[in-house]
């Protein structure tokens, strides 16, 4: 298959929403915005749109205080709403909005209800519990999951085919296994922290079958390669949303390197895949609410145990020093469930360090914990 | 420190008779006393829990929040906010969250706390189980995670998903209905296995009722805030909310509401207004947020100069329910529908509905909105009414205050922005 997409391997910073829109609109094709690690896009690609992840971004916010924002909101939320309310998506045909935290999903959804009015031709808040790993809870879901793809299928005007919804489980769970192989190359040091990244970054805008073509040739690619000494300090990232690679890139500037995480531009994005051998919308609710690594705001009722233990079974797949955590300013599920984690990692004698970050990482801040992170890290030699 | 204060903030003067304190302390009291008699089960909530479970099986619910709502009005949440904040808490999180979380990490023993608890008469019991319905904010289950692993005791969380957006609550679809009950089934049997007490749906029938009695009353007495003059404030208003939220399902709430909307009754008849004596009622203002426990004396009393009265308070009004009666045939869909439609989870045409309509119902001149920084809820709601109420023109102001903290307080400021908004009526 020969490869269409506009640029292969890309971070947010590369294109603008513009340009990931557009080439493939140009071929008379719809676009569709999501904003969580949650949202199952396999529904979306079944219907031939492509699925885009919104992450936001560290630009400042220009537009949006205009419109009467919650300042005390995440960055995330602030800059999305801000990259809407200017009119960055404009080329997007709709925007799918899974209820996330109190001051980001549902906002995000009436604002766009309210004060972009007719911005997006489709616009969709799916409700999802918070619930996970009961019947009634997938039960639930799968209803909404089931209106949720009557509703795109009202709007292309055609039905979408359980065959197709099956060709998207599998095409995202190819892209998924792919993404593993990559992260446990990166292990071993044939690919480096940021190129991994940059992989998963480019599967959140790309069409899945193509980015699985790419993916495999990386993969390929790296095999081939001399591997890095293991030796720089290994550093696994947990956290939410990151809007680039700059955290990647300024850890490899220290000497160390990133070779696990539980973030949603990560692991949680892909770690988990969807089963085939049954009811492809019952699978994708069971997936969607089950997965591991959970989110501790979508998954309320999920013990922070489960995600202890998914970091814990991190660091050992990955050989892992420390952990730091980068956490957003006014995000409060995740620094509730990062003051356990700490606790436990503490007990553990692993060591870690925590950082807030708003619009920016912080640079100068980061790079002095960093320093003394690497250094008890290289101190025990 | 409380006593570090540039301005002691205050109490509002009451507009009603009835004694809240009286009433929580005794609540207080006997659950210390079950607690230490191990004669009843203690479970800890957030609030808007469907407790009339707890009630139907003989046990005790708490809600920290509401300990916290105490400790706040006492002065004295600071010194624990700041025991919470030198344990690892990150300043931005709920106040309310982290006077509890610095209560449980060791302010309970602050001189402080004993001297202001008045010889230990409320102090919260330990919980002999936990319980966290998420309907309000992603905090609520989390908080009552982190208390089940300090006691080390049993934690049960639910969750009322959002209403999609196209729904009305006059129509809410049955796999919403159904997810509920089946969780509020899960949710007994968890008491029954951790407490021995067996589940009886006709003593449940019998807490729904008064529940529904309860919000009825309430009703009634907001209805008669319609009147002119409003014959009762807002600062009573807000502090009867602990009948709604600790005591839904009791006979000693209905009791106390009932004399209540007889006091509101008879003040109707005699047309006394809330205000003082000689005071003409000139603005009727809603209150929208948290009000800041530790100076309910602004909030409330301070607009009195300006012939001002608080006529409606969404904050009261969201913990009755919205989506209408409870039907005790039906104890189980009745609670879902009290508690899984409330604002947070409903749709924005409610929250309209109970906001712009009220401007005619209760001749609402314009909103007070106290906003709550460390509230991802408060302050995400804020914003977006202020959209909504500059699209429609509306009249309002915005305080930041926190609702128990004072630390950060300015309180000249909130005056200083009262006092224009109340000047720009009058113009
Ligand atoms: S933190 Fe949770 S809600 Fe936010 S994007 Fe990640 S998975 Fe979604
Ligand atoms: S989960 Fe956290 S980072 Fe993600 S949108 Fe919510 S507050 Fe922001
Ligand atoms: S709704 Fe706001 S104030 Fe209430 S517990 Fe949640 S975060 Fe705290």
């Amino acid at each position: 298959m020969e490869l269409s997409i506009k640029k292969p391997f890309f971070t947010p910073k590369d294109l603008s929403w513009h340009e990931r829109a557009k080439w493939w609109k140009d071929k008379g094709k719809r676009v569709l915005g999501y904003l969580c690690s949650d949202f199952p896009e396999e529904i979306v690609y079944a219907g031939g749109i492509l699925p885009i992840r919104i992450l936001g971004s560290n630009e400042a916010i220009s537009e949006a205080y205009k419109y009467s924002i919650n300042p005390y909101s995440c960055y995330v939320t602030r800059s999305i709403l801000d990259i809407a309310l200017k009119g960055e998506l404009s080329d997007f045909d709709g925007l799918a909005i899974t209820t996330t935290c109190d001051a980001c999903g549902l906002d995000i959804y009436w604002r766009m209800e309210d004060q972009v009015k007719g911005s997006f031709p489709f616009l969709y808040l799916l409700p999802r519990p918070s619930i996970s790993k009961t019947e009634s809870s997938h039960k639930f879901f799968r209803v909404e999951l089931f209106r949720f793809k009557e509703s795109l299928e009202e709007f292309l005007q055609e039905e979408i085919p359980k065959s197709s919804l099956a060709h998207a489980i599998k095409v995202y769970n190819q892209n998924r296994s792919l993404l593993r192989e990559i992260y446990d190359l990166r292990g071993e040091g044939f690919i480096s922290g940021v190129d991994a990244a940059s992989a998963v970054f480019s599967s959140m805008g790309n069409p899945k079958d193509e980015s699985n073509l790419l993916l495999s040739r990386m993969i390929e690619e790296a095999k081939v390669r001399e591997p890095k000494s293991s030796a720089a300090p290994r550093i696994h990232l947990s956290g939410s949303v990151l809007f680039n690679l700059e955290l990647f890139e300024l850890i490899e500037d220290l000497g160390g390197t990133v070779v696990s995480d539980d973030l949603c531009v990560g692991s949680r994005y892909f770690w988990d895949p969807v089963s085939t051998d049954r009811d492809p919308l019952e699978a994708l609710a069971t997936r969607y609410l089950d997965k591991e690594p959970a989110c501790p705001c979508m998954n309320t009722e999920s013990k922070v145990e489960d995600r202890l233990n998914f970091i814990l079974m991190m660091l050992e797949r990955y050989k892992a020093d420390a952990v730091v955590f980068c956490l957003h300013k006014y995000c409060d599920t995740h620094q509730l469930d990062y003051q356990i984690l700490a606790e436990e990692l503490e007990e553990r004698e692993i060591p870690f360090l925590v950082h807030i970050i708003e619009q920016n990482i912080g640079t100068a801040q980061l790079r002095t914990k960093l320093e003394a992170l690497f250094e008890i890290i290289n101190g025990r030699g | 420190m409380a006593e570090e204060k540039k301005y002691k903030t205050g109490k509002a003067k009451k507009t009603l008779s009835v004694d809240v304190l009286k009433y929580v302390s005794k609540y207080y009291i006997e659950a210390n006393r079950a607690k230490k008699k191990g004669s009843k089960p203690i479970c800890y909530h957030t609030s808007l829990d469907p407790i009339e479970i707890d009630y139907a099986m003989g046990i005790i619910p708490m809600l920290p929040e509401n300990f916290a709502a105490i400790c706040g009005a006492l002065q004295i949440a600071p010194d624990l906010i700041e025991v919470a904040e030198q344990r690892g808490c990150p300043s931005d999180l709920c106040s309310y969250f982290k006077n509890h979380f610095g209560y449980m990490e060791g302010g309970k023993d602050l001189p402080s706390m004993k001297d202001a608890f008045d010889m230990n008469l409320i102090v919260l019991p330990d919980p002999d189980i936990v319980c966290s319905l998420r309907n309000i904010c992603r905090l609520h289950p989390i908080w009552m995670r982190q208390v089940a692993r300090f006691y080390n005791v049993p934690a049960f969380t639910m969750d009322a998903p959002q209403l999609h957006p196209k729904t009305s609550l006059s129509k809410i679809d049955d796999h919403y209905i159904e997810f509920g009950v089946s969780q509020l089934k899960d949710y007994i049997s968890f008491l029954e296995k951790h407490t021995g007490r067996k589940f009886d749906m006709e003593r449940l029938s019998e807490t729904v009722a008064l529940s529904d009695r309860l919000s009825k009353i309430f009703e009634e007495i907001y209805e008669l805030r319609k009147v002119t003059p409003c014959p009762v404030g807002g600062e009573d208003l807000n502090s009867l909310v602990f009948f709604l939220v600790t005591e839904a399902g009791s006979q000693e709430a209905v009791d106390v509401a009932q004399g209540i909307l007889d006091e509101v009754k008879d003040k109707v008849r005699r047309r006394e207004g809330a205000l003082p004596e000689g005071t003409e009622e000139a603005h009727r203002v809603s209150f929208v947020g948290i009000p800041p426990w530790h100076d309910m004396a602004t909030a409330f009393t301070y607009m009195q100069k300006y012939g001002a009265t608080s006529v409606d308070e969404i904050y009261v009004r969201a913990f009755s329910g919205f989506a209408g009666r409870m039907d005790p045939s039906h104890p189980l869909e009745s609670l879902v529908r009290k508690y899984f439609f409330i604002y947070p989870t409903t749709t924005e045409q409610a929250l309209r509905l109970i906001n712009i309509e009220d401007i005619t119902g209760y001749g609402i001149d314009g909103f007070i909105c106290w906003n709550l920084t460390t509230c991802r809820l408060i302050s995400t709601l804020i914003a977006r009414l202020k959209a909504m109420y500059d699209l429609f023109n509306i009249p309002y102001v915005t305080c930041d205050a926190d609702q128990v903290d004072p630390r950060q307080y300015n309180v000249e400021q909130v005056r200083n922005r009262l006092d224009a908004f109340f000047e720009n009526l009058e113009e």
